[in-house]
């Protein structure tokens, strides 16, 4: 059993099928990577694994998600849900307020309020996202004065300040210069000792880089998963080799 | 859709090796001809051809690395292109090798001991059998004819074998050989060295193939 269980599910948009029986089971304490063109479907199993997809009008979902063996979508509570599996966008998001506030929003909605309690959990987050030595002097500032790989930093300490088990990247480097790319995927590196990471990436060395397993998805399907070594050098399916290679289409 | 400009790239690596390839049989051919005739200035010709050898092996290089460098190929091309660096490698030391057997040409005296060029004249006639199967193996994506390289080589090691017993017969026989009976055996193992790299190259094919 992995950490987050993905069995026989369809996911429709009103009549458009998505994701079509998806099988697939995520280790814990794994990065994987979720590859494919767009409009593949990755995103939207990405959405699904912390119910991101009940906002979306006209979605349903048949087979199941199991988080540590406990289905998502039957009689769940979604704010649990999504204070165990954390999200981060592609594009930072960071609130319209301070750093410190930032961080301490999500831990605040959760009934925090020490203020000892909260500044020793701003620092520890924001340590572990790879960013205190550059902010701790102006934790009072305004996060959206912060460089775009600082900001996306600032996401990833706002996600891991509730302490979840599962964080959810969505291309969490897309729009970042390649210095902040390297080192996000450092962070999320380390960050793989605590948490169970499942990134959805179009860059193909991003994936082969840091990653353990690979998902390669193609017009809904699941076409092929595996050790991300094994899918790089040696593809099973052709459609990943035409894929990864750049000759799909 | 194809990557045209790449894929162009990848069928030049193709064409080099086999052109590389070509380079190395008409080496050893030569090598063992100036053997057999005891023709130096052939031999000095084809001590020569060892240039055009390491200049091909510079250029499939450079293409190679120009290639990981600018598009950092995956799957069956990074196995295309990391087995050419190696292929490279072990075709400029068969390369080394001939060029070897020549210079040892240039000093032979004019004995020829039939036994003994009937098996060395084996022995080159197998590797480049080896040497155009392997080939053959490349051009096809032929597993089994890659295969079929490695047990051949036990043939070459065989008449290696059989080449000492021989010299050895020989030395015991008439002391006054010793010196080309020497130079024989050295022809026989590089001859059984351009074997043993043969087998690296197909090896390095099987990979491409099968990853």
């Amino acid at each position: 059993m992995g950490k987050i269980d993905v069995k026989n599910l369809d996911l429709f948009y009103d009549s458009y099928q998505a994701l079509k029986n998806i099988n697939v089971s995520f280790t814990e304490k794994q990065i994987t990577a979720m590859i494919g063109p767009s409009g593949c479907g990755k995103s939207t199993l990405l959405k699904s694994l912390n119910r991101m997809n009940d906002l979306i009008e006209g979605c349903r979902i048949e087979g199941s998600i199991q988080l540590d063996g406990k289905d998502i979508y039957k009689r769940y509570d979604v704010n649990d849900l999504r204070k165990r599996v954390g999200m981060v966008f592609q594009k930072p998001n960071p609130f319209p307020m301070s750093i410190y506030d930032n961080i301490a929003y999500g831990p605040r909605t959760h009934g925090i309020k020490n203020k000892a309690k909260l500044d020793e959990l701003v620092e520890r987050s924001l340590k572990a996202a790879a960013i205190w030595e550059e902010v701790k002097d102006r934790l009072k500032k305004s996060a959206l004065g912060l460089s775009g790989g600082q900001q996306q930093r600032i996401c990833i300490a706002r996600a891991l300040a509730i302490s979840p088990e599962v964080l959810l990247m969505d291309e969490p480097t897309s729009a970042l210069d390649p210095i902040s790319t390297a080192k996000i995927e450092e962070l999320v590196l380390e960050l793989k000792e605590k948490y169970t990471i499942i990134m959805v990436t179009h860059n193909m060395q991003q994936a082969a880089r840091v990653s353990d397993k690979t998902a390669f998805f193609l017009m809904g399907d699941l076409v092929e998963f595996g050790y991300t070594e094994r899918i790089f050098a040696n593809p099973q399916n052709k459609k990943t080799e035409d894929y990864i290679t750049g000759r799909f289409g | 859709m194809r990557r045209l400009s790449f894929d162009k790239q990848i069928e030049q690596i193709s064409v080099k090796l086999i052109e590389m390839a070509d380079l190395l049989k008409s080496q050893i051919e030569g090598a063992l001809e100036s053997y057999s005739k005891r023709d130096s200035e052939l031999a000095e010709s084809i001590i020569e051809i060892d240039k055009e050898v390491n200049d091909k092996e510079k250029e499939i290089e450079q293409l190679c690395l120009k290639m990981l460098l600018l598009q950092q190929p995956v799957a069956h091309d990074l196995r295309t292109i990391s087995a050419a660096l190696k292929i490279i490698t072990d075709m400029e030391r068969i390369g080394d090798q001939a060029a070897d057997i020549a210079e040892i040409t240039v000093d032979l005296t004019d004995t020829n001991i039939a036994e003994i060029d009937l098996i060395i004249s084996s022995m080159g006639k197998t590797v480049i059998d080896m040497l155009e199967d392997t080939g053959e193996a490349y051009k096809t994506n032929n597993k089994d004819t890659a295969k079929k390289v490695l047990d051949t080589d036990d043939v070459v090691d065989d008449l290696f074998i059989a080449l000492k017993e021989a010299v050895t017969q020989v030395v015991q026989g008439d002391k006054g050989i010793s010196h080309d009976a020497l130079d024989y055996l050295m022809v026989g193992k590089h001859l059984e060295k351009i074997g043993d790299y043969t087998v690296n190259v197909a090896r390095w094919v099987m990979f491409i193939i099968e990853g």
